[in-house]
């Protein structure tokens, strides 16, 4: 297993106030990672999602977040102000979300977007910067980084645009990279190639990725561990490669459940809840 | 005897005076029974060309016959035409009236078309998808994405169609919600013998689902699959 | 399969009082003014002190006082008594201008913005026509041309109070044109005013019923800038615009008999601009 000093989580909550009384949505939830690829794995309402932005100080209010350690880097994130958090966001923790459309500035030149860590964060003088944006598009495969530079949101496609969103995000070089759902905007055949890269990118600056997805099949390929969620707990921990053979009821339905050509005539498994939700 | 017989139809957009063919001479005959799928990127035409036969998009050109029976353009569809051409749309949210209690969304139908015992109904549709009664005091927002998407199988299903529509039914629910729907089209469809048009992206589900299929590009079919295509892996390979 | 459990998580069907006034403290305070106001108009001829119009000539122009709490008016009528009074005539003419212009402008937005082509292009320019007369100037030559009134007044400001709600009613009907709901209906055959006003309907009431709060205070205004021009209703019915133009003539001395039915005014349109400003948060689809 990789040096478990990257990030450490236990026992991580997320409470939102409602009428009838505090609900949780994540469980004391507890684990630990170096840098390695990490996926977690669930359906909508699993908390996985939660999970990613109690990490990076994103919980919207009234939520709360409460947690008995969360440290990354050695550095204690339960005591940060958000002016803290700011920093920290940009230069040791980025996040890639599921649809640039909606991350990217619409009014924002491409260039400026991928500089604009660099001003918040580092010393870097014009010249430099304007360098390190063109070598961080060229790194995240965009055939004409210049071009590129000088254009705006609208003008790329949607896989243009995660190459972007990953590039304003690895460009300050953080020590973690958190991808929700980064490519379920995407048509199929980009999916495989925007991974590939954001995975040789991270294996290149050996910083520690959390993938949030609900592809079980796309954790079980691209990740070392994985981690599935189901309502707001985690009910199984297994190497990413073992999730094909998982014994937990969930995870072994969600891996059966989704159809393919070799499914056709047969009724697919489907998930027995109330054993489930018994069991848990 | 085929269910759908389209000869070199065509849709055109008009943008800026410039027609734009949406759909350029399309050519398709889906048999009695069978589940076709309609599968390519978002932006191909696959949603139009389901629009069309459901009745909704009625601004074409060429020729259409649904059900053995000849249907001009630019007509409204109306009597058993109507009750046999059903739809069920992408985004349960959506395709459900948000002020419209379920019990109504259900009736409603029933009454239009004049069919007897509308309440009796109501309660058989919402156990074919695995409901009690009670569920028909609900608002479409107290229930699931799943939930909802079964509710709105129950109502394509109200009027008895020979031709189910399905519009990525699937694409906005969890995997395992969608292998619950799916199962459930598959029962449906034996016990009423319908035929479907499947239109998704993911070939996976064209995959588990089709008899044949056509994957389309720019408004145009371009290629088909028969089933033994799709049981090889044709539909996910480019 | 098909016998899933049914868990349906219960949602509140409607607010309760406690929760309205937590999402929105200002609804909660233009409704209670606007029921408060209500009251006072529907039970005026038990609270009003005196009777309005019962002059009192000895007793003129006499400042707030324990037996007058606003003091009275020139003719030592009760100003207190004619405030309370004056809700009737105000809330009477928002009501007529409401019936006339909201089924109008809603029914018209609705047909245009459903049916469009030439219906819309037809509707909608007659629509751009009545929005363009000012509003004032129009109540003026139609109350000078019919006669000064309630009705005339009211019936005067309705024609050019509905285009805004068909123009409302009309982008928000073409919007919902290529929705799922209404493709939905279509599917099982539900057309005609069964689908307009059964599906339609339901979906563009509420942004005209904040539109109509929103009017509702600057109506109030016009109105009482009719009856202070003399063109509202007739004395010596009370009617707050009129109280304020009488007041002025005495307004250096006797300050009150223009300054309380002003503050009325104030109040009331202060009362109708909170509800509605409440009741946009509360409709708003992103609070769900």
């Amino acid at each position: 297993m990789a040096d478990p000093t990257l990030l450490n989580v236990e026992k991580l909550s997320v409470r939102f106030p409602s009428d009838r009384g505090p609900v949780e949505v994540v469980h004391g939830i507890s684990f630990a990672m170096g840098a390695e690829k990490l996926g977690l794995v669930g359906e909508s309402g699993s908390g996985k999602s939660m999970t990613a932005r109690a990490l990076i100080g994103l919980v919207a209010k009234p939520g709360r977040v409460t947690a008995d350690r969360l440290t990354l880097d050695g550095e204690d994130l339960t005591a940060l102000t958000p002016r803290q958090w700011k920093h920290w966001r940009g230069s040791k923790i980025g996040l890639v979300l599921q649809d640039p459309k909606f991350a990217l500035d619409p009014v924002m030149s491409i260039g400026r977007q991928v500089e604009e860590p660099l001003k918040l964060h580092t010393a870097a003088k014009k010249a430099e910067r304007r360098e390190r944006a063109l070598a961080m598009l060229e790194a995240v495969g965009l055939p004409d980084p210049l071009r590129a530079y000088h254009s705006y949101p609208h003008q790329l496609s949607g896989g243009m645009g995660q190459r972007v969103m990953l590039a304003t995000t690895l460009i300050a070089e953080p020590r973690l990279l958190i991808a929700d759902e980064p490519t379920s905007a995407l048509d199929r055949d980009l999916r495989d190639q925007v991974l590939d890269l954001m995975l040789k990118l991270v294996d290149e600056r050996q910083m520690g990725l959390i993938l949030i997805s609900h592809d079980l099949d796309q954790v079980a390929r691209f990740c070392d561990r994985a981690l599935v969620m189901y309502r707001g707990d985690i009910v199984d921990r297994l190497p990413a490669s073992e999730l094909v053979n998982s014994q937990h009821p969930y995870t072994r339905t969600l891996w059966a459940c989704r159809p393919s050509p070799e499914t056709f005539g047969t009724m697919l498994p489907t998930l027995d809840r109330v054993r489930l939700e018994a069991g848990a | 005897m085929s269910l759908v017989d389209i000869s070199d139809l065509n849709v055109t957009f008009r943008d800026q005076d410039v027609g734009r063919h949406i759909l350029r001479g399309i050519e398709l005959s889906i048999g009695d029974g069978e589940t076709f799928g309609l599968l390519g990127p978002s932006g191909c035409g696959k949603s139009t060309l389901l629009r069309v036969i459901a009745g909704l998009n009625r601004d074409w050109h060429g020729s259409m016959s649904l059900l053995g029976q000849a249907v001009p353009p630019r007509r409204r569809f109306t009597g058993k035409l109507r009750q046999q051409v059903q739809m069920v749309f992408q985004d349960p949210y959506a395709s459900l009236h948000p002020r419209h209690k379920i019990g109504r969304a259900l009736r409603e139908p029933l009454v239009v078309n004049g069919l007897d015992n509308p309440d009796k109904r109501v309660a058989e549709a919402l156990a074919e998808v695995g409901f009690g009664p009670d569920v028909a005091g609900r608002y479409p927002h107290q229930l699931s994405g799943g939930q909802r998407q079964r509710i709105a199988i129950a109502r394509a299903l109200l009027l008895r169609p020979k031709l189910l529509l399905l519009d990525e039914p699937t694409s906005a629910l969890d995997m395992s919600v969608q292998a619950e729907i799916l199962n459930l089209l598959v029962t449906l469809k034996a016990r009423f013998g319908m035929s479907f048009v499947l239109v998704s992206h993911d070939p996976d589900v064209i995959g588990h689902m089709c008899d044949r299929a056509a994957r389309m590009a720019e408004g145009q079919i371009a290629t088909t699959f028969d089933r033994a295509a799709l049981a090889a892996g044709a539909a996910a390979a480019r | 399969m098909t016998n899933l459990p049914l868990t349906v998580a219960v949602a509140p069907n409607r607010l309760s009082l406690a929760k309205f006034a937590r999402r929105s403290p200002s609804a909660a305070i233009g409704a209670t003014l606007v029921i408060l106001i209500l009251l006072v108009a529907l039970f005026a001829p038990w609270i009003a002190p005196y009777d309005p119009i019962a002059q009192d000539v000895a007793n003129r122009l006499a400042p707030p006082s324990a037996a007058h709490w606003f003091g009275t008016d020139g003719f030592g009528r009760d100003l207190l008594s004619r405030l309370l009074y004056g809700t009737r005539p105000t809330l009477m003419l928002l009501a007529i201008v409401i019936l006339l212009t909201t089924p109008v402008g809603i029914a018209i937005g609705i047909i245009a913005g459903f049916y469009g082509g030439l219906v819309e292009r037809v509707l909608m320019r007659i629509t751009d026509i009545a929005m363009a007369f000012p509003k004032l100037v129009l109540a003026l030559a139609f109350v000078a041309v019919l006669g000064a009134g309630l009705v005339n007044g009211a019936l005067a400001l309705a024609l050019t109070a509905w285009p805004a709600y068909a123009r409302q009613t009309r982008s928000e009907t073409v919007a919902l044109r290529k929705s799922d709901y209404l493709a939905a209906a279509e599917m099982m055959g539900i057309t005609g005013p069964r689908l307009l006003l059964g599906h339609v309907l339901p979906l563009v009431l509420p942004g005209a019923i904040v539109r109509m709060a929103l009017d509702l205070g600057g109506i109030i205004l016009i109105a009482a800038g009719l009856g202070f021009l003399g063109l509202g209703v007739r004395p010596p019915t009370p009617e707050w615009g009129a109280m304020v133009a009488d007041g002025t003539q005495v307004i250096f001395d006797q300050w009150w008999v223009a300054a309380t039915p002003g503050a009325a005014i104030l109040l009331t349109s202060f009362a109708f601009n909170l509800l509605s400003d409440g009741l946009r948060d509360l409709m708003d689809p992103r609070n769900g």
